[in-house]
């Protein structure tokens, strides 16, 4: 056998560590080969000192603080372990307390908004109650009928829409209007002018109307000239003054004096 | 209905008391197995680290991670190789931690590397074959560097190392004998 195919077993020999005994084969040849012997201490010096710093590494000195520290650590979470038990205990019946409280809180809370809605929806609509009472018609006045004039400008919108709207003039009325107990404002009105009001809402609805006609579409059709009969204005008749009257002769001599 | 209450309320405090002592007893038992593992744990974040402050550290962390789960441990006997496990896992983390943040601040350095100055600590402890043995440890497989560093520690033999990691002792002597040789290849 040639010395290249002992120097692998040598290596690994060496590599075993220094307890492992060469085979007798090897050990002959370490006897025969002196290159084969060097090559082999070197091997086991380079993994002596290997191991001697591995040890040297390995097994330093461990620190004085080191196990009162841990001991320490240990107490500390020996003490800290103990008040979170505790606190858990205690804080366990709070928690529910807490519980109860908040769902108790909530509950309430929800009943609130049930009823609430329910006032809402219970509530009558506005009437289409006339705005105005109508006073006793006076020959001289319009035959119209005063109605809540937002109420008749405002015909397609929905009860919901027009009751907000109530509330917005509630409001703002407060000072010359009483709510009555359905929530419906009724205006007073100083003596003997309900037909300026009833005048004023009727104009205030053919404003708002007027549009609405203006967009309502029309037959176009062929209209005629407006044909006017031609005024015919009678003679004037002129009189003389005449005496004046007892009343008027007085005023004079007052005017006099 | 009192009497019922009143029995209730013993038996609490009877469980309350088993399980006081039961904690009292595991606490005293893990403090009796930590005076005889506490070093080899510290050793082993040192194996790996070789920085004692940070060894100290890991060895410290891994300590109170055994102690909070030492009543799930269900065979006492393996505390010890169990402790060591935990140890060498968090010191490799550790260090791989330690590692990329070194490497992060490297590649965020000036382009012009350089090394960084010896420290009195590096001056007086470290020679040129030894950072070279230390830099071929970590280029171990972590098993073969385990079976390495826990047979050069306090000189556990073969069986005890066997014994300390539960594998076999052939498995051991191979994973040693690999080791050793790598190391000397690169040492050559």
């Amino acid at each position: 056998m040639t010395c290249n195919h002992y120097k692998q077993a040598l290596l690994e020999l060496a590599a075993s560590g220094p307890e492992t005994k060469p085979g007798p084969k090897l050990q002959a040849h370490l006897q025969a080969c002196t290159s084969c012997r060097g090559a082999f201490e070197n091997e086991r010096r380079l993994f002596a000192s290997l191991d001697s710093c591995l040890r040297a590494s390995a097994n330093c000195e461990i620190p004085s603080s080191f196990s009162p520290t841990i001991r320490a650590r240990i107490q500390q979470e020996v003490q800290q372990e103990v008040p979170q038990e505790s606190s858990a205990m205690r804080g366990s019946g709070r928690a529910t307390d807490r519980l109860v409280w908040v769902s108790a809180l909530a509950a309430a809370a929800i009943l609130l908004l049930i009823v609430a809605r329910l006032d809402l929806r219970l509530k009558p609509q506005p009437t289409e109650e006339p705005f105005v009472t109508q006073p006793a018609q006076s020959p001289s006045a319009p035959q119209t009928t005063a109605t809540n004039p937002l109420q008749d400008a405002h015909p397609q919108i929905a009860p919901a829409t027009r009751k907000r709207f109530a509330v917005k003039i509630s409001t703002t009325l407060n000072k010359h209007s009483v709510l009555t107990g359905r929530g419906e404002p009724e205006i007073l009105v100083p003596p003997n002018q309900e037909i300026l009001l009833a005048r004023y809402a009727d104009r205030w609805r053919r404003r708002h109307q007027s549009p609405s006609l203006l967009l309502t579409e029309t037959e176009p059709t062929q209209t005629d000239p407006l044909q006017v009969p031609l005024i015919q204005i009678a003679e004037l008749d002129v009189k003389p003054l005449g005496p004046l009257a007892p009343d008027q002769e007085s005023d004079q001599e007052y005017d006099q004096k | 209905m009192q009497e019922l209450v009143l029995i209730q309320l013993g038996r609490t405090g009877e469980t309350d008391l088993q399980r006081g002592a039961t904690e009292a007893a595991l606490r005293r038992e893990f403090e009796e197995r930590l005076a005889e593992c506490g070093p080899l744990a510290f050793r082993v974040a040192r194996g790996v680290l070789r920085n004692t402050a940070d060894a100290e550290d890991v060895a410290q962390d891994a300590i109170l991670r055994a102690y909070h789960r030492f009543d799930k441990l269900r065979d006492r006997g393996r505390f010890k190789a169990w402790l060591v496990r935990i140890t060498f896992r968090l010191a490799l983390d550790r260090a791989k931690s330690f590692n990329r943040r070194q490497h992060r601040e490297t590649l965020w350095s000036h382009s012009e590397r350089k090394l960084a100055p010896p420290t009195a600590e590096d001056l007086a402890a470290a020679n040129q074959f030894r950072s070279r043995v230390d830099r071929a440890v970590d280029e171990l497989p972590e098993k073969q560097r385990l079976v390495l560093l826990l047979s050069a520690i306090e000189g556990h033999s073969l069986e005890e190392v066997a014994a300390l990691l539960n594998i076999p002792m052939g498995t051991v002597k191979s994973r040693l004998f690999f080791a050793r040789k790598q190391l000397a290849e690169k040492l050559r």
